[in-house]
């Protein structure tokens, strides 16, 4: 059975809709990320999970209770759930030791075990030397470890994290989201990690739940989500992307498409139907160039606008009549501009989406 | 819209349905402890506040008679008020006066903050909190001391400055007459002016620096960049400032009143406290031009809300960033630091070292001789049952309301912005009014409503006026201090389990710890000095300081007078010398946040 389950989720503000029909379903133990761009509804769904915010239309689950519904909201104290905050929201008045065992304090328990509970958690985060410092003292990565440790505590059933490392600089984001899985790991949490970072994403999260515009665009594992966007926004959003417009010309065990340029391209995907305006999307590193012509479907001929050398690929711009091209090339090869060169995309490496 | 979502991902429910919250927990769920605090209130902040307000305005419309109104309703005192040449002439004055006072504190106040804020002038610190003292200290205790220092022949400079003619052999003339239309604006200036300094001392303190060296770096001299980038960016805080003056300026009875009923001029506040005490009353026509009073007060407020906020949508104050470098003064530090000086001497040092010696002579006299000094005034002053229950008075109800506007302001401010709705909004709103209010018009209101009950003539309507008249201080303060909280502070407690009232209590009162003493002394301090509003409500079972220094001045008492004043003052000093020694607290930069 989920441990939290979201049905038609609707907030709204005003005649505003910040989210839009959401439904989810978290299993127990499960790492899920939401993601999207800034006003896609990530932070709100997050926050009416964790009952921060009353909920316009819908209702959300936790274990098996109603803890949302438009006329009722269980307050957040009483839902069991730990919480990191994008600011940290660490205590300044209080110790590092006083802001793990607030909450603990809260459930009423006797000291003694309040304080075995906040050493460990003190050290699974690392910081088990610093319970006494003032929290104001602590650097940026550090009130990040105190937060955690104030959340997992608790061994809440739920943990939400709200972009929380957002404000790290870019080496300490990159060590932290290993350490955030790990840790999740082995405490088996269920986790709902809210980031607009979609390489974050797919570090720390089984699933990844893709949102637009207050609604879900696409959910999936990180690979399913990479290999196979479902929407022009998804295959923009995740990764880079080269998109061409075209119209369906045919259809068997696979698609033929049109561009505007009168080339022919074929897909393996199947389902379209002729006379269907698509979009064609593929990565860059999937392109395959070569400056003999090779003997196989999707094959044309391109010229080298700009190759730029980014230590471990080529970055190359190419043309193709009016059409622009971006290839990354592992490991990088010397092409130099204005050369002729033959370009391949494989058909399974072709995506096809609704215009 | 749901339809756009692929229905394979999402799995099919499992198990049961889930279960529904019991009308427990739903029950619960709306009666939080937090709303329940919050209609108590909304409720208080609708009595104490604007039920007065509505009284003061109703009573302009009954027909009058000697002693008080009729239940008869009328327009007759209205429209007297609003088209008679006497009330319009007595607000003309009004604002005539109120302008010149507010030109001159401009003048010299935002002159002071440039001088000490953005150049080399030593003694910063020092200069700062004399300059800002007499904000803590009553405009009315001030024009006692300014009376002894600057009446006809008796005043202390005058002898002084006589004795030292004749010393050089010249006629001696009386130097300065403060029974006159100068000594008002000069006491009310000197006064008034520290707001002008406060207001503007934020902006030239830490203005971004970068402005100025842009300017610098364009070719602007030093004082070119001073004079052209900082001053015109302060002119949001400099026009601000200006219209708390003129408010403040405009709605002051006191010092105008006792100065200008022997010097021939009246102003509009004064002809209301004369229509509203002196037999036969003419209460509806008090009334009625409470209201034209309100109107310049109300406008006033207005003006000045709308500049504040508009000059914080383009904050170049940001405290971040490079100080700007101190403009050197060269040969002008000495005339520099002469004239703060000066400023500080008659403000501060004149003023209390002539309540003083006032206190302790025997009368006013030309020639100043030691047998003239006594302590016979305090000695007497503290053997009367009045001058003590004033003063046991006084201090219980500036802790009264010290108490209730720290609590009711935080509430309500707190209920503002983390509950924000068009409820929690309104009451912020209706609470934050009585700050356009003159004291004289709540005085109305409470004795009108009041007249007729118990509690008319008891020190409880004193604590209604004041809380009223300060609640605005406990929510606008309190306000600026919650919106620098991230609200995360308080979620990241409910979410670790703790309610409502347990995160007011364990985290938002700790962080605001510091604010909320400010608030409290400010209001004691506040309360300690009302005049305006005392003087309508006060009975013989509750005698304040502030009315006993009116009442002694009223009489030509002005030993007993500048007696009273000093222990007033005394009291106020104590109160900031415990917000800065043992709270750490600096009182003037809260009030700057409201």
């Amino acid at each position: 059975m989920s441990q939290v389950t979201v049905r038609n989720l609707v907030k709204r503000y005003g005649a505003y809709r910040a989210v839009n029909n959401v439904d989810l379903d978290i299993r127990k133990g499960e790492f899920v990320a939401l993601l999207g761009p800034s006003g896609c509804g990530k932070t709100t769904t997050l926050r009416c999970i964790a009952g921060l915010e009353d909920i316009s239309e819908g209702e959300i689950a936790m274990g098996g209770r109603v803890v949302s519904s438009p006329d009722f909201s269980l307050p957040p104290e009483r839902r069991e759930i730990g919480m990191v905050f994008q600011s940290y929201a660490i205590w300044p008045h209080m110790s590092v030791g006083q802001n793990v065992a607030f909450g603990l304090k809260m459930k009423g328990e006797a000291k003694a075990g309040i304080d075995a509970k906040v050493r460990r958690a003190l050290s699974l985060v690392g910081l088990e030397k610093h319970m006494d410092r003032g929290a104001s003292q602590l650097s940026g990565g550090q009130q990040q470890r105190v937060a955690l440790a104030r959340a997992i505590v608790l061994e809440p059933s739920i943990l939400l994290f709200d972009e929380p490392l957002s404000n790290l600089d870019a080496k300490l984001r990159e060590s932290m989201r290993m350490e955030l899985r790990m840790l999740q790991q082995r405490l088996g949490l269920t986790s709902i990690y809210v980031t607009h970072d979609q390489q974050e994403a797919m570090v720390v999260a089984d699933r990844i739940i893709l949102m637009k515009d207050g609604e879900i665009d696409q959910i999936g594992t990180p690979r399913q989500i990479y290999d196979r966007p479902s929407s022009l926004f998804g295959a923009q959003f995740v990764g880079l992307t080269n998109i061409f417009d075209g119209v369906v010309t045919g259809n068997g065990s696979g698609t033929a498409i049109r561009l505007p340029s009168g080339l022919n391209l074929i897909s393996a995907d199947v389902g379209l139907s002729a006379g269907q305006h698509v979009r064609a999307v593929c990565r860059p590193e999937e392109v395959i160039v070569t400056t003999d012509p090779p003997d196989d479907v999707n094959s044309f001929q391109a010229t080298v606008v700009a190759n730029y050398f980014l230590g471990n690929i080529s970055d190359l711009y190419l043309k193709f009549g009016d059409t622009d091209l971006r290839v990354q090339l592992s490991p990088p090869r010397d092409l130099s501009e204005g050369q002729e060169v033959w370009v391949r995309i494989p058909p399974d490496k072709m995506i096809l989406v609704p215009h | 819209m749901a339809s756009d979502i692929p229905s394979a991902s999402l799995p099919a429910m499992t198990g049961h349905a889930p279960v529904g919250p019991s009308l427990f927990q739903r029950l619960g769920a709306l009666w939080s402890g937090e709303r329940i605090l919050w209609l108590l209130l909304a409720i208080f902040v609708i009595a104490v506040a604007i039920v007065p307000l509505v009284y003061a305005v109703d009573a302009a419309f009954y027909r009058e008679t000697r002693i008080g109104l009729s239940d008869e309703r009328s327009l007759a005192a209205f429209i007297h008020v609003y088209t008679s040449s006497e009330y319009l002439g007595y607000l003309a004055e009004t604002l005539i006066l109120s302008a010149v006072v507010t030109a001159f504190s401009l003048v010299v106040g935002v002159t002071m903050s440039i001088l000490v804020w953005r150049t080399d002038l030593p003694f910063k610190g020092a200069m700062d909190l004399l300059i800002i003292m007499p904000l803590f200290l009553s405009p009315f205790a001030g024009l006692i001391a300014w009376v002894a220092l600057g009446s006809g022949k008796t005043g202390f400079l005058n002898v002084a400055a006589a004795s030292a003619m004749r010393a050089v052999g010249l006629d001696p003339v009386s130097l300065i007459n403060i029974w006159s239309y100068g000594g008002v604006v000069w006491v009310m200036f000197l006064f008034f002016c520290p707001f002008a300094y406060l207001f503007t001392s934020g902006s030239f303190r830490a203005m971004d620096s970068s402005l100025e060296e842009a300017a610098r770096i364009t070719g602007a001299s030093a004082i070119q960049a001073l004079l052209r980038i900082s001053v015109p960016m302060a002119t949001p805080a400099i026009l601000a400032s200006g219209l708390l003056i003129f408010i403040l300026a405009a709605e002051m009875y006191t010092i105008p009143g006792i100065i200008g009923s022997t010097t021939g001029f009246t102003t509009l506040p004064w002809k209301i406290y004369q229509d509203s005490t002196t037999f036969p009353v003419h209460r509806a026509h008090a009334a009625a031009a409470g209201t034209l009073l309100l109107w310049v007060t109300f406008l006033g407020v207005w003006i000045q809300r709308r500049i504040t906020q508009r000059s914080e949508r383009y904050v170049s104050v940001t405290g971040k960033g490079f100080r700007a470098k101190p403009l050197k003064l060269g040969g002008w530090k000495a005339p520099a630091f002469i004239a703060i000086g000066l400023y500080i001497l008659c403000a501060d040092l004149l003023p209390f070292g002539s309540l003083l010696l006032s206190s302790v002579m025997r009368y006013s006299a030309p020639a100043i001789t030691w047998d003239i000094f006594t302590l016979e005034h305090y000695q007497r002053m503290f053997g009367q049952q009045d001058m003590r229950d004033a003063l046991w008075n006084t201090i219980g109800l500036a802790i009264g309301s010290g108490v209730i506007c720290v609590l009711v302001g935080f509430v309500i401010s707190f209920m503002e912005l983390r509950r924000p709705k068009f409820s929690t909004s309104l009451v912020a709103f209706l609470g934050v009014l009585p700050v356009a209010v003159p004291g004289l018009v709540y005085g109305i209101g409470l004795l009108w409503i009041y007249l007729q009950t118990p509690l008319y003539g008891s020190v409880w309507i004193l604590l209604l006026a004041y809380t009223a008249k300060f609640l605005p201080y406990g929510i606008l303060v309190s306000r600026s201090s919650i919106l620098q909280l991230h609200p995360d502070l308080e979620q990241s407690a409910r979410v670790a389990g703790a309610g409502s009232l347990t995160v007011l209590r364990l985290i938002v009162l700790p962080l605001m710890k510091g604010t909320l003493v400010a608030i409290l002394f400010f209001v004691m301090i506040q309360s300690t000095k009302e005049l305006s509003a005392s003087i309508l409500l006060y009975s013989e079972r509750s005698q304040v300081l502030s009315v006993l220094t009116w009442h002694y001045m009223d009489n030509g008492n002005y030993q007993y007078a500048a007696a009273v004043g000093l222990v007033q003052t005394l009291i106020m000093m104590v109160m900031v010398i415990i917000t800065r020694l043992v709270f750490r607290v600096q009182l003037e930069r809260a009030i700057a946040k409201t």
